[in-house]
């Protein structure tokens, strides 16, 4: 059986959205926002209904709209992201997470918990899940997550 | 009443122990009492006990919607300490410790206080500068309350790992000697019995189901499941159920009940000799004679009176326990209950008058009532029989919350106790 | 633990996930100062705290972020409604 490997993720520009509308952020951005809550469209996450989080490639720069009812912040360097990838994922995750992983369809994406840690999920394929998660909480949760996987 | 002595211990041997007594009778309401209790917990049967004993009036009764002791009585963890920050703190729960010693005696029913000690600990300079400001405060008001160094701590409680290497190092602790346990059951047994001996009516499976007030607003007495039962004076001491039976009587109560839970693991040899509680690993244990560790947990976030918490509660109690008692995490845990708690803004009791003449209240004990049972019953039954408080319980009032004169120890309920 | 249902995100999501947030549909006064003692003890301290039907102010922290208002029995704990922040009381 094919191993199942925690990673880090190579590194993004990762802007936090924040606007009463989707059509006022693309405008700005001229990114593609998905208008559903806990999904994904292409690099964008909605998470809630006037938050989006974008994981763009590294250095990429956004127009930060300023003056406009929008608020783009750079949030690159707050947080991290790990990669699960192979035939456990969803078992190494459903270890400390409550939501039920394995139910959740490939393009889901949304804020939940592991344990008592805040994280982003992004089951990007049955078998890869991207963890997006605080730089001060990546030691432990990747120490849970290794403990899991020897589990 | 049987008087309990080595000489009846002896006589009952003889008659092979066929022929003790019951401990109270279960009584059926007459039409009307003197005063009435609602809620035949520990400090609802102490109110009744200290009423008739102290302050002479004895056609009373104690109704309860349950069994006795059935509620928060039946489900706390026993803990005893009065090593509160504020003054009028301090005087109240020490009230309380100093009835505790000696009840015994005074109930001729072994309650088991022990005065194994309260330990405190100290895990940060923060824990230090707190737990020393509350010996001192402590010490003021004739409270004892020491500094223990961490291998003092140590001494006192074997178990303890003060390696400067644990996660959560230990750099002292405050200990209150005089704190320790007593046996849940045995007190409210204890007070019924000798309540019951000086003439309480003890009802029980009788729930309030209204307050009736006559036309100058004055109580008149209570319906109930089992018919109207017509007193002048009236003390609720309902825990979780106050706000629903001041609701009765037109009265809004500055109160929220939540789920409060607690567990014992199997029985084990002594190994835990005093009460150890952490308020920044947020976990506290002791031992109970039947060699049960007994631990705490917290509330649950949300108002409730299901009388059950949920498990990843008990789940983070237990992180926290094995946390700084690394040995607990072998152990397999035998029961977990809850109860319902009554939690004020300003986490100190209510107890004395109401705006509805003849009513009174003592509630409001949220995570810590157990250690009060004494002293609670005391001024509740005190404040009936002078309709006035004792200046003790004066500044635990309702309308504190209207003149901003809170007695603010939301800090010393860091852990629920 | 609860599964409660987040009337933004649409789905049924672990209790883990929320935080409490007291009794719902209490509104801050609109000039405090103009309240006397006995009101402004109503508006910050005073609670209904039922045996039964219970309004409540429910936030989807580790989730959308989204605070909403619920319905709960709080002898049986069981959620009758949850429903959007700012839609009247059911």
């Amino acid at each position: 059986m094919a191993e199942t490997t925690i990673t880090h993720a190579a590194p993004f520009a990762r802007y936090s959205l924040r606007a009463r509308t989707p059509q006022a952020l693309e405008q700005v951005t001229g990114l593609k926002l998905p208008r559903k809550i806990n999904n994904a469209r292409g690099d964008v996450i909605c998470l809630g209904p006037d938050e989006w989080l974008a994981l763009l490639p590294d250095g990429a720069k956004l127009n930060m709209g300023d003056g406009l009812p929008v608020s783009i912040a750079d949030i690159s360097y707050r947080q991290i992201g790990i990669v699960i990838e192979g035939p456990r994922a969803v078992e190494l995750i459903a270890a400390g997470c409550p939501l039920d992983v394995a139910r959740i369809p490939v393009g889901y994406a949304t804020r939940t918990i592991f344990e008592l840690v805040e994280i982003i999920l992004w089951r990007q394929a049955e078998t890869r899940i991207h963890i997006e998660v605080w730089r001060s909480f990546a030691p432990w949760l990747c120490e849970a997550l290794q403990r899991s996987s020897v589990d | 009443m049987m008087r309990y002595s080595a000489f009846s211990l002896f006589a009952q041997a003889l008659k092979k122990h066929q022929d003790w007594p019951e401990f109270w009778p279960d009584a059926a309401p007459k039409p009307a009492y003197d005063a009435i209790i609602v809620g035949a917990g520990g400090h609802g049967l102490g109110a009744a006990y200290y009423l008739a004993k102290k302050y002479g009036i004895r056609n009373v009764a104690v109704i309860e919607k349950g069994w006795l002791g059935g509620g928060n009585t039946g489900r706390n963890t026993t803990i005893i300490r009065s090593n509160y920050l504020y003054d009028e703190s301090a005087h109240l729960y020490d009230h309380a410790v100093k009835l505790w010693d000696g009840l015994s005696q005074d109930l001729n029913f072994n309650v088991m206080y022990s005065k194994r000690g309260v330990m405190m600990l100290a895990h940060n300079v923060h824990d230090i500068q707190s737990f020393k400001r509350h010996i001192h405060a402590n010490r003021l008001n004739g409270v004892d309350n020491e500094w223990l160094t961490p291998e003092q701590a140590k001494a006192y409680c074997p178990p303890l790992n003060i390696s400067p290497d644990a996660r959560y190092p230990v750099l002292g602790a405050a200990l209150q000697r005089r704190g320790g346990t007593a046996r849940h059951d045995s007190v409210a047994w204890g007070y019924a019995r000798a309540a019951s001996g000086l003439g309480v009516d003890i009802i029980q499976n009788c729930a309030v189901t209204g307050i009736r007030r006559g036309s100058d607003g004055a109580v008149q007495g209570v319906e109930t499941t089992r018919g109207y039962i017509a007193a002048k004076k009236v003390g609720v001491s309902a825990a979780g159920n106050t706000s629903v039976i001041m609701d009765m009587a037109g009265l809004r109560f500055p109160l929220e009940s939540y789920p409060l839970q607690a567990l014992v693991s199997e029985p084990v040899k002594p190994v835990f000799p005093c009460v150890v509680m952490s308020n920044t690993v947020h976990a506290y244990m002791s031992q109970s004679d039947k060699g049960e560790l007994v631990i705490g947990a917290g509330t649950d976030q949300y108002v409730s009176y299901s009388q059950r918490g949920a498990l990843h509660i008990i789940e983070h109690t237990l992180a926290a326990i094995t946390e700084i008692f690394p040995f607990t995490a072998r152990m397999r845990m035998l029961r977990s209950w809850g109860g319902i708690v009554d939690v004020t803004p300003d986490r100190s009791p209510i107890l004395g008058k109401t705006p509805v003449p003849g009513l009174y209240v003592n509630c409001g004990w949220g995570t810590g009532g157990f250690k009060a049972t004494p002293g609670a019953g005391d001024l509740l039954a005190y404040t009936m029989a002078h309709d006035a408080p004792h200046r003790i319980n004066a500044p635990f009032t309702l309308e504190r919350f209207r003149t901003g004169r809170l007695i603010d120890e939301a800090a010393a309920a860091a852990v629920a106790h | 633990m609860f599964l409660i249902h987040c009337p933004y995100c649409d789905e049924k999501r672990p209790e883990n996930e929320f935080a409490y947030a007291g009794e719902a549909h209490i509104a801050r006064p609109a000039d405090p100062s103009a309240l006397d003692d006995k009101d402004w003890e109503s508006y910050l301290y005073i609670r209904a705290n039922p045996r039964g039907r219970h309004h409540e102010r429910w936030r989807h922290i580790h989730g959308c972020g989204r605070f909403f208002n619920a319905v709960r029995d709080t002898v049986s704990d069981k959620f009758e409604s949850t429903y959007k922040a700012g839609e009247p009381r059911k």
